[in-house]
């Protein structure tokens, strides 16, 4: 079991204070949300809650709020909208240094994160929905919905019981019949229930998700989707998961063998199974999407170990000072990004290969009066950036070509030389070769000035 | 012509630095003023101003006064503003007038710290042009062009005793006793510059630099410019120690660049600055994949479908194609007809888009064709341009209804992505050289 995490606050951009902790070590950030019900704090003090929190922190960096309204976050404002609902996503994405997450929203929770899956793509990894209606009120075309007749009776038993152990107790049967319940457990979760909402604020609360439809977005969601359901739900029948899974495009469904409406219960370990399954394969999509193309730059000083002899260590310091601040000026000027010193080398990357090929020649020339000479190679290819340094075949190709160029000279791979087509760099064919460790034979180019 | 309205800035330190900019050419052009300035006097001087306004015609010119010299705050008169310091002055007006890159100019005191800028931020400068101006004030052994000290203490003696009158102008613009008018007005824009006391410190400090070790370093195209009779030995300097740097040598003696013949003055640097310019414009191209996308048989289909109809699909339709931008972290540029034009980072991520996008739009009873291109294109404001972007609108064209069609860049960049193609054929691009093989991609299975 992990530590129970500090719960801090962060202001939305309408300046609703929200209470959010962040936990576990990633790799794919995972934003919770819970519905009507939720504290951070007093969800650590539920047994399964605690078990099922660190279930989430082994495979992801998990970022669990109070919506606004709920819990520790501000309360009694009125009027909630998913809109709202949104804000408080972004904030505490924000505050969490998250600028993608994968969403996976809980019953009535999953309809504000599908309504953040379309409206915010560039910040959805994924999208996992769970124990999730699509509308909330009953309807001819949306029969699992609550007739207002059940609204108000639901709304009625808060009014008259919200946090007492005989309402708590009644509302844990009707989520999950067939679980044993004790007197310990119903208290605990009379003082959760207390703790995320006062009776007036869940009426409230009521109010907005019967009025909530969010139907017409489903189809817009493109960002992948797994739906989870509860087969047997005594609450929201499995029908609406179906609904859900039919109208997002490419979506997974998941019918779980469970007669429970209470994710954290008897279905925890396949809801955490199936999550953590989609997590990982949204971590690898996301780590393909890391990829960018990108122009990598090797130089090496030519017979550097010969070269130091001959001029003894306190010239050779001096020389290699002024050839790192000559490949600095040239990085500079032709708006590469130093990677990496490598020995006597320097790996660069640029986002215009013309740039690269002549930041190149510009040092190739700019050494030369110091006595040396150094030897270059370029390659454009998709590679992997992470944190400041890069990686990929891209660039172990990049090191190749550069190994082979000779002293004063700058060696390019075909792809370069067709991507500067145009440019008026010149180039002449410098042969065929085979690239240790990376396939095929490879055509590399000389420029020429 | 209007008033120039000139407008202060905060470097990191909170001191404020009053600039000017004057021209809307392509190129920045941050003029280093030398010695002391005033950019608001500076424009009442006829030869000056025409300078300035010269200047200007090629490009965006960037005025500013340094600190403890006219407009800009003051500072404690015994402790001058070193170079450093004023080569954050130059970059916080940099900063504040959105100037990235700048051609920097320090002429006469100024060129020193222009020299040292080049050499220190690479990065912010396009290129360098220096005008008269002096490596190292102070004589040495190994420097016999210098001031020695006595000759110094002396010329700051006179300095401070003749500061903003007009024996101070005669002594040091000897041929301006000609012209009475323009000898009084440098004597006035010396004084609402600096204070005598101020003026004596600065010229302390300036008599201790030293840039001889600096110019190797610099490694931006450089223009060293200079009438032949002033100062032969430290321009010539500048020129031999900086790599590649071009010399000029103009005739006559004047110091000052608007004095005399400035018409060779600004058509070398306006020459010079025109040329790193349109290398600089090479510099502005990017790799970049664009993605073509269009409606297939847009016309029929909202004929067939009627407007209040077509009006809702298009909705649709965009919202779907902005999705699949976002979400593959493309670029939306602009829309065109019933198509987009995105650009990716990544080609494979660009031809995921597209293959979205097909089968999104499909429910909604319409097509669309889609092309992608990986090339050089030159970024423009929002918008992109070049060779890359025209093929890609061709290889666009050519696709049929929920076709994904390649150049073989795209296939040859994205290799081991594990996206698949078959040969589309051999095709002419309109407007394009060449033959284009383009490629179909395969849907995944």
């Amino acid at each position: 079991m992990i530590e129970v995490p500090e719960t801090r606050f962060t202001k939305t951009v309408d300046g609703v204070h929200i209470a959010y902790q962040v936990f576990g070590e990633g790799p794919t950030d995972l934003v919770v949300t819970f519905g009507q019900v939720s504290n951070v704090d007093r969800m650590w003090e539920l047994p399964e809650g605690a078990s099922f929190f660190s279930r989430l922190a082994s495979f992801s960096r998990v970022i669990l709020f109070d919506p606004r309204g709920n819990g520790s976050s501000d309360r009694d404002l009125g009027t909630a909208s998913f809109e709202a609902g949104m804000d408080d996503v972004r904030a505490v994405m924000d505050a969490a240094g998250s600028e993608r997450a994968l969403q996976f929203g809980f019953q009535d929770g999953g309809m504000m994160c599908a309504l953040f899956a379309a409206s915010f793509p560039e910040r959805t990894s994924g999208l996992i929905l769970m124990n999730s209606v699509a509308r909330g009120r009953w309807a001819p075309d949306y029969p699992w919905g609550w007739t207002d007749e059940e609204w108000d009776e639901n709304s009625a038993q808060i009014d008259a019981g919200w946090g007492t152990q005989a309402h708590t107790e009644e509302w844990l049967r009707w989520l999950s019949p067939n679980h044993p319940i004790d007197e310990a457990t119903v208290a605990r979760y009379a003082r959760f229930f207390r703790s995320a909402a006062s009776p007036g604020s869940m009426i409230a609360l009521n109010r907005m998700l019967r009025d909530s439809d969010v139907r017409a977005v489903l189809p817009t969601i493109q960002v992948p989707t797994l739906v989870m359901h509860t087969r047997d739900n005594p609450v929201e029948p499995v029908e609406q998961a179906r609904f859900i899974a039919e109208r997002i495009q490419g979506s997974t469904l998941v019918e779980l063998p469970f007669a429970d409406h209470m994710q954290i219960w008897e279905a925890a370990d396949a809801v955490l199974e199936n999550a953590e399954r989609f997590a990982r394969r949204i971590h690898d999509d996301e780590a393909e999407f890391d990829r960018v193309l990108a122009t990598v730059l090797f130089t090496d000083i030519v017979d550097s170990t010969a070269q130091s002899a001959a001029m003894g260590d306190r010239a050779w310091t001096e020389t290699r000072a002024q050839h790192d601040q000559i490949v600095r000026a040239s990085l500079a000027r032709f708006r590469g990004r130093e990677i990496k010193t490598m020995g006597d080398g320097f790996l660069a990357t640029f986002d215009g290969p013309a740039r690269g090929v002549r930041c190149a020649e510009a040092i190739a020339a700019g050494v030369k009066p110091l006595g040396i000479e150094i030897r270059a190679g370029l390659h454009t290819g998709e590679v992997a950036f992470e944190g400041d340094d890069v990686s990929g075949l891209g660039v172990a190709i990049g090191a190749r070509v550069g190994a082979k160029a000779g002293a004063s000279e700058v060696l390019v791979s075909q792809t370069v030389k067709d991507l500067v087509a145009g440019s008026g760099l010149a180039f002449e064919d410098a042969g065929e070769y085979e690239l240790k460790g990376v396939p095929d034979r490879w055509r590399l180019y000389r420029v020429v000035n | 012509m209007a008033a120039l309205e000139t407008r202060y800035t905060k470097t990191a330190d909170g001191t404020h630095i009053a600039y000017q900019i004057v021209g809307d050419g392509r190129v920045d052009l941050v003029y280093m003023a030398p010695w002391f300035s005033h950019i608001e006097i500076q424009w009442e001087g006829p030869p000056y101003a025409k300078f300035l306004n010269q200047l200007a015609s090629f490009s965006r010119l960037i005025l500013f006064d340094r600190r403890g010299s006219g407009l800009s705050d003051p500072v404690p008169a015994d402790r001058p503003p070193d170079l450093e310091t004023r080569m954050d002055d130059a970059r916080s007006v940099m900063d504040a007038v959105g100037s990235d890159r700048a051609v920097v100019y320090g002429s006469s005191e100024s060129g020193a710290m222009a020299a040292l800028f080049a050499a220190t931020h690479p990065d912010r400068t396009i290129a360098l042009v220096i005008h008269g101006a002096e490596v190292r004030p102070a004589w040495a052994p190994d420097w016999p062009w210098g001031q020695t000290l006595e000759e110094h203490e002396a010329a700051v003696d006179e300095i401070e005793r003749t500061w903003g009158t007009e024996e101070f102008v005669r002594n040091q613009w000897p041929n301006l006793a000609a012209d009475p008018e323009l000898l009084r007005w440098t004597a006035r824009e010396s004084r609402m510059a600096m204070s005598p006391g101020a003026a004596a410190v600065y010229e302390r400090m300036y008599w201790a630099i030293d840039v001889r070790s600096v110019l190797p370093t610099i490694h931006v195209p450089s223009l060293i410019l200079h009438r032949v009779e002033d100062e032969p030995e430290q321009n010539g300097y500048f020129a031999e120690h900086i790599p590649g740097a071009e010399f000029i040598q103009l005739p006559g003696r004047d110091h000052t660049p608007f004095l005399g013949d400035q018409d060779s003055v600004t058509r070398e640097i306006e020459r010079f600055v025109r040329s790193v310019r349109d290398d600089e414009a090479r510099l502005d191209r990017v790799l970049a994949t664009v993605l073509f996308t269009d409606i297939v048989d847009s016309t029929a289909q909202a004929a067939a479908i009627g407007d209040h109809g077509w009006r809702q699909v298009r909705e649709r339709h965009d919202a779907v194609v902005r999705g699949a931008i976002a979400r593959f972290r493309g670029e939306e540029i602009k829309t065109m007809g019933d198509g987009f034009l995105a650009t990716f980072d990544g080609p494979a991520r660009g031809v995921r888009c597209a293959e979205m996008i097909v089968d999104a739009v499909r429910p909604l009873g319409i097509e669309i064709r889609a092309g992608v291109h990986t090339g050089e294109v030159a970024l423009e404001g929002d918008d992109v341009s070049g060779l890359g972007v025209a093929i890609g609108a061709r290889v666009g064209a050519l696709a049929g209804p929920s076709e994904v069609l390649v150049s073989s860049t795209v296939k040859d960049l994205t290799a081991g992505s594990g996206l698949t193609f078959e040969d589309a054929g051999d095709h002419q691009l309109k407007g394009v050289p060449d033959r284009w093989h383009l490629y179909r991609v395969v849907a995944e299975t």
